[in-house]
């Protein structure tokens, strides 16, 4: 099975579906907006696109193998619950056609009690309930743990909340290959965030943003492993970027990429302190941050999960961010490319951005052109072929 | 240079590639005065992996930015454009064209004519194509092993030979090694001093010796047309053999065809690894007729049959022929320098089964299922030619019937004009698989009584064998239907095929595994699905549509009169089943009825299938030689009554025909019995309140082709029938002239007796108690029905 990582055109949000060679597909995020559901909007229906991209088990159910929501923000685990089935997988229903989810890769950040300062939407609420029950099971019953109960906690929460979590647990710095309780060969995931909390953190480090989960993947392509590496960096602002720097500049290959997800949708904020809006291209760019976010690999490309970029005050997406990033391919002489979802294939109509994986590094699938789309020709639209038809 | 503005269809056109995603840029259309012929360079941007990136260019050599050049022909939108690539594009790709335009090569974008492809998709759909083609070029999967090896393009090419595929690939050995096959050809001489060829390679292989070569190369201009030639000459088929490893020649690398000259020719060879050969053939060729005049040019095709690592695409081989047309002089082959050019040639492949089974969308094997037509009128003529274009034409064809003027009607074949129509009057099975021939199917005609084939086992006169898969019966005839149902002999599965009401109804029976159910059996069954069908019935037994028709000055034929077109409605139907058979056999578990009804309009059929599980067969014991078939509708009947009646004995009216060729009593159906019968643990008595009305009511929308067979009645214990039974048997026996049946049912199954005229003359009971007498049929197999006591 070919390797793939699309990523779906939601807006100012994130929703990166993996497949790997041996087939497990893993989703990161979902921002699956009130008018993406809506057949009357413009806006692409990514549930739909998404659904076609899963396969249904025995009992007729789509499914995943694995979700990671990064952080639990709306822009993350919008339409969770109307789209995924949340609970014990008995109560699936087929009239709700829901995608069981056999797999939740958790931050610990679900152990944390909502509060004025960690605002939860629904979908989040949802998601930590979920995750909670999960993590519950484990506790009680481990031994019952099936599809549609595993967890996976990526990093260890403060106050030693998930000491007894030691089979569930992942910790900072760790590789894993281990996908809905097997083992996939033709992936490796490291976990880069969220960094244990220090004593002298301030209430900035330990915002929803910066205890985003960041992991950097490693697949095989074409039966050969490491062909792409993947950085997914959620909404991880400057400091984390810093902090992530200083702990691996000396193992830079860490945080190597061939496609980088840039954090935050483009923002600014994720490369500077300065406001954009306010400084533009005054603002000071952190080195740091730059640096880790630096280690493109030769061809790499690097993606903006956001609306189109324009040349304005705006962030996310910012464009201020989007040169600092081409920079990167010029300066270091990637060969590479910088990418925007919400452009892909074109700004009035954007599509899946998807990308291959083989022998040969990943590479873009090319889009093509819709009959729908098209208007103007002569010989548009598409007509049935009558038998005969062909020889004149 | 006079500038032309382009039309606006060229402006449209040139705007919709702009707005394509895969498109970087695009030039200004330019526009030839002359041919009006508009070129727009476009450049398509081609997304390669990542490690390729640095280099801008995949290893197969495709850029990441390539120029296309369309040409639009002045008839755009009506033709479509044709996109070629850079001139120094690397032609070592498959799907490429074998031509260029002005040097650039041009890639083979979609497998059909692209102006159907315009006209399907768009120029979007072009687009695409061209998009898609440059991806896969660059990521080498123009050929992908998933689907097999691609054959070098040879579409669109002046020159055509036909040769059977199958044959020649099962030619290749081990060893390597050269033939000379049989060569026809027409040489069309086209504008100035070209010509055209168009051949067949025969599956017949050529002995070449000094003595016997001449005879190979000749050529006639006299024929039809002063531009055409008729000629026969050799082709030469050579094939790779093995490394001194032991392992096969095979050529992995894909190659563009570029032979122009003799050169070329043995270089390709090289290339094939079959070059040894190829010398062997043109040297041994070339000593054989070094004694001869001067004489030729003669076209000679050359064929590699080249081994490639896996299937090529649509097929179950991994040689791909690849032929060429060299021109040859006697004698010195190629000494003349104008005979050095080769011609590159397309394969079409010969009139067979495979060609034919593939077309048809069939299962493509080796193995020729055997089928056995019997009777070649109009239905059996058109269903035999359905299948035979399918790849499954039958294997013998009986018919004692011969062609008369009226068949050109309906008949699947066409008289020959003129003088020529004297020979339509032939035997229909002869004339038929003479047809068939055409098709390269061997069919063996037998011009003989179908009735006696059918009655004395086929087998014998060789109309079918073991190997044969079915008969189908398309004579409409009852008699031959009869026969088959009496044959004792082993013999395939019939399948009837008959037209009823006019051609508003077409039934297919299909006899199940042993011919059980048999095709009188299932006929039987049909009208019991009738009874309950009165709009079917009123038509099928309408006599309105058999007349007598006028085929000369007093002379007339009694046939169903309906077009041609009606006819194959049906025909085509029926073929399509019997296909569907002969690729997934026929039902394992049971027989089947398939009926077929004019759609209210008359332009089209509905078909319906029903499953007929097999019949029971019981032996009559009272020591009659016949035979009752049970049928299950009747069983499952007496089972609900004797269910309904556990402590009691119970019975009924038994409904169904009797056939006195085969000495079968068909029971299809069960009457209840009459309110006024009475139920006791060791007697029933039949009623016969309202019993008469029931005959009729069922027999008469049936035309009478059921009617009463006699009675039934269950026993509680296992025993068969008693001392009284058998009295009552003899005394019905004499009430009328048909044979009727008793039919026992007991816990362990059924017996059967019949009472019989004809066997029994003695009466040996008082009749008091058959009281009734009752003629329910005006035919010869008048029934009886007494009411009488079962003890």
């Amino acid at each position: 099975m070919t390797a793939s990582i699309s990523f779906f055109p939601v807006g100012n949000g994130d929703m990166t579906l993996i497949k790997t060679e041996n087939g497990h597909r893993i989703l990161i995020d979902m921002n699956i907006r009130a008018a993406a559901d809506d057949p009357d909007e413009d806006t692409p229906d990514v549930a739909k696109k998404l659904r076609e991209r899963l396969t249904r088990d025995s009992h007729g159910r789509l499914f995943l193998d694995a979700l990671l929501v990064s952080h639990p923000d709306q822009d993350h685990c919008k339409g969770l619950k109307k789209h995924f089935h949340l609970g014990p997988q008995d109560s699936w229903s087929k009239l709700h056609d829901r995608i069981l989810i056999r797999e939740i890769w958790s931050s610990p950040l679900v152990f944390r009690r909502a509060s004025r300062k960690h605002v939860l939407c629904d979908d989040a609420k949802a998601f930590n309930s979920e995750a909670r029950r999960r993590v519950r099971k484990v506790r009680e019953s481990p031994w019952e743990v099936t599809d549609g109960d595993r967890i996976l906690i990526l990093g260890e929460d403060e106050g030693g909340k998930t000491d007894d979590l030691r089979n569930i647990l992942v910790r900072v710095d760790e590789e894993f290959s281990r996908v809905n309780g097997q083992n996939d060969r033709s992936m490796r995931a490291r976990l880069l965030a969220p960094l244990p909390a220090c004593d002298n953190d301030d209430e900035n480090l330990l915002s929803k943003n910066n205890s985003s989960t960041i992991l950097r993947f490693s697949f095989s392509g074409g039966g050969a492993g490491d062909r792409c590496r993947f950085l997914s960096g959620g909404d991880a602002e400057v400091a984390i970027w810093e902090k992530l720097w200083d702990r691996y500049c000396k193992h830079a290959d860490f945080l190597s990429y061939d496609i980088l997800l840039c954090p935050h949708h483009c923002s600014w904020h994720s490369l500077s302190e300065d406001s954009w809006s306010e400084l533009r291209e005054q603002g000071e760019v952190s080195r740091d941050a730059l640096s880790a976010l630096s280690q493109a690999r030769e061809g790499a490309t690097i993606v903006a999960s956001s609306n189109p970029i324009k040349d304005d005050g705006n962030d996310p997406p910012c464009i201020g961010a989007k040169r600092e990033y081409e920079a990167i391919m010029r300066k270091h002489q990637i060969y590479g490319s910088f990418e925007c979802v919400g452009e892909q294939p074109t700004v009035r109509s954007t599509g899946v951005m998807e990308f291959e994986i083989g022998t040969y590094g990943s590479r873009l699938k090319p889009s093509l052109m819709m009959a729908s789309s098209v208007v103007g020709s002569g010989a548009i639209g598409r007509q049935a072929l009558a038998h005969g038809n062909g020889k004149s | 240079m006079t500038r032309v503005k382009p039309t606006e269809a060229i402006r449209r056109a040139v705007a919709l590639i702009a707005g394509h995603p895969q498109v970087d840029w695009v030039d200004s259309p330019v526009t030839d005065p002359t041919s009006r012929v508009t070129s727009v360079d476009v450049v398509f941007k081609v997304n390669l992996h990542s490690q390729w990136k640095r280099k801008s260019e995949s290893p197969s050599g495709v850029r990441s930015r390539e120029v296309i050049r369309f040409e639009f022909p002045a008839g755009y939108p009506l033709y479509s454009p044709v996109p070629s690539l850079r001139e120094d594009f690397n032609r070592n790709l498959p799907h490429i064209q074998p031509w260029t335009m002005d040097g650039r090569p041009v890639p083979c974008i979609y497998e059909g004519d692209l102006t159907e492809l315009l006209h399907r998709d768009g120029l979007a759909g072009i687009i695409n194509q061209t998009s898609m083609w440059l991806e896969k070029a660059a990521i080498g999967t123009l050929i992908d092993p998933a689907q097999g090896w691609e054959p070098v393009r040879r579409d669109r090419l002046n020159d055509v030979i036909v040769a059977d595929a199958e044959f020649l690939q099962c030619l290749i050995d081990r060893r390597g090694a050269y033939r000379f096959l049989k060569f026809n050809y027409l040489k069309s001489v086209t504008q100035g001093s070209g010509y055209s060829i168009y051949g067949q390679v025969f599956s017949e292989e050529v002995k070449v010796n000094p003595k016997s070569v001449q005879q190979q190369f000749f050529e006639n201009n006299q024929f039809f047309d002063p531009g055409l030639c008729y000629g026969i000459s050799l082709a030469l088929i050579a094939w790779p053999g093995k490394h001194p490893s032991g392992k096969p020649i095979v050529c992995e690398e894909y190659l563009p065809e570029t032979v122009e000259n003799i050169g070329d020719l043995k270089g390709r060879a090289i290339k094939y690894g079959c070059a040894k050969e190829l010398d062997s053939g043109l040297r041994w060729l070339k000593q054989c007729v070094s004694d001869y005049p001067e004489a030729g040019p003669f076209p000679m095709p050359v064929i590699f049959l080249v081994r490639r690592p896996f299937n090529l695409i649509g097929s179950g081989s991994s040689i791909e022929i690849c032929p060429y047309i060299v021109e040859i002089r006697l004698p010195d082959l190629f000494s003349d320098k104008r005979a050095d050019s080769v011609r590159v040639v397309t394969h079409r492949h010969a009139i067979c089964r495979t060609l034919l089974a593939g077309m048809a969308g069939m299962t493509t094997t080796n193995e020729h299922l055997r089928w056995t037509l019997v009777g070649a009128g109009s239905l059996g003529s058109k269903i035999a030619l359905h299948l035979a274009r399918a790849g499954n034409g039958p294997e013998v064809i009986v018919d004692r019937s011969g062609m008369s003027p009226h068949n050109a009607a309906r008949h699947a074949l066409v008289p020959m004009p003129g003088h020529m129509q004297i020979f339509w009057m032939d035997a229909k099975a002869r004339m038929l698989s003479q047809a068939l021939r055409g098709l390269n199917y061997e069919v063996k005609a037998t011009v003989a009584d179908a009735v006696g084939i059918a009655k004395n086992g086929g087998k014998t006169q060789g109309a079918w064998s073991k190997k044969s898969q079915f008969v189908v019966n398309a004579t409409a005839s009852l008699a031959v239907r009869e026969a088959f149902a009496a044959s004792e002999s082993i013999r395939p599965r019939v399948v009837e095929t008959s037209l009823f009401a006019g051609g508003r109804l077409g039934v297919i029976t299909v006899e199940g595994p042993d011919c059980n159910p048999s095709t009188t059996d299932l006929m039987v069954e049909f009208y019991a699905m009738l009874t309950t069908e009165p709009n079917l019935s009123s038509i099928v037994f309408d006599d309105g549509t058999m007349l007598r028709q006028d085929v000369g000055h007093g002379c007339g034929s009694l046939t169903m009169v309906m077009s041609d077109g009606r006819l194959s409605l049906f025909a085509a139907g029926m073929a399509e089943y019997l296909l569907n058979s002969l690729d997934k056999n026929l039902p394992d578990k049971s027989g089947e009825i398939v009926i077929g009804q004019l759609s209210g309009d008359g332009l089209g059929v509905e078909w319906r299938a029903e499953g007929i599980p097999p019949v029971t067969v019981l032996k009559i014991k009272n020591g009659s030689s016949w035979r009752v078939h049970l049928h299950q509708r009747a069983r499952s009947k007496m089972r609900m009554q004797t269910e309904h009646w556990p402590n009691a004995e119970t019975g009924g009216v038994i409904m169904g025909r009797l056939s006195e060729v085969s000495k079968v009593a068909h029971i299809v159906d069960v009457l209840e019995a009459p309110e006024d019968s009475q139920h006791s643990a060791d007697e029933f008595t039949l009623g016969k309140n309202g019993l008469l009305k029931r005959f009729e009511d069922y027999s008469t929308p049936v035309d009478w082709s059921l009617y009463c067979l006699g009675t039934w009645h269950s026993h509680l214990s296992s025993g068969g029938p008693s001392s009284t039974d058998r009295a009552m048997a003899k005394a019905v026996s004499l009430q009328r002239l048909a044979p009727s049946i008793f039919l026992i049912v007991t816990q362990t199954g059924f017996e059967a007796f019949m009472a019989d005229e004809a066997y029994l003359t003695t009466t040996e009971v008082d009749l008091s108690t058959a009281a009734e007498r009752t003629r329910t049929s005006s035919d010869s197999t008048a029934t009886t029905i007494p009411t009488y006591k079962w003890s």
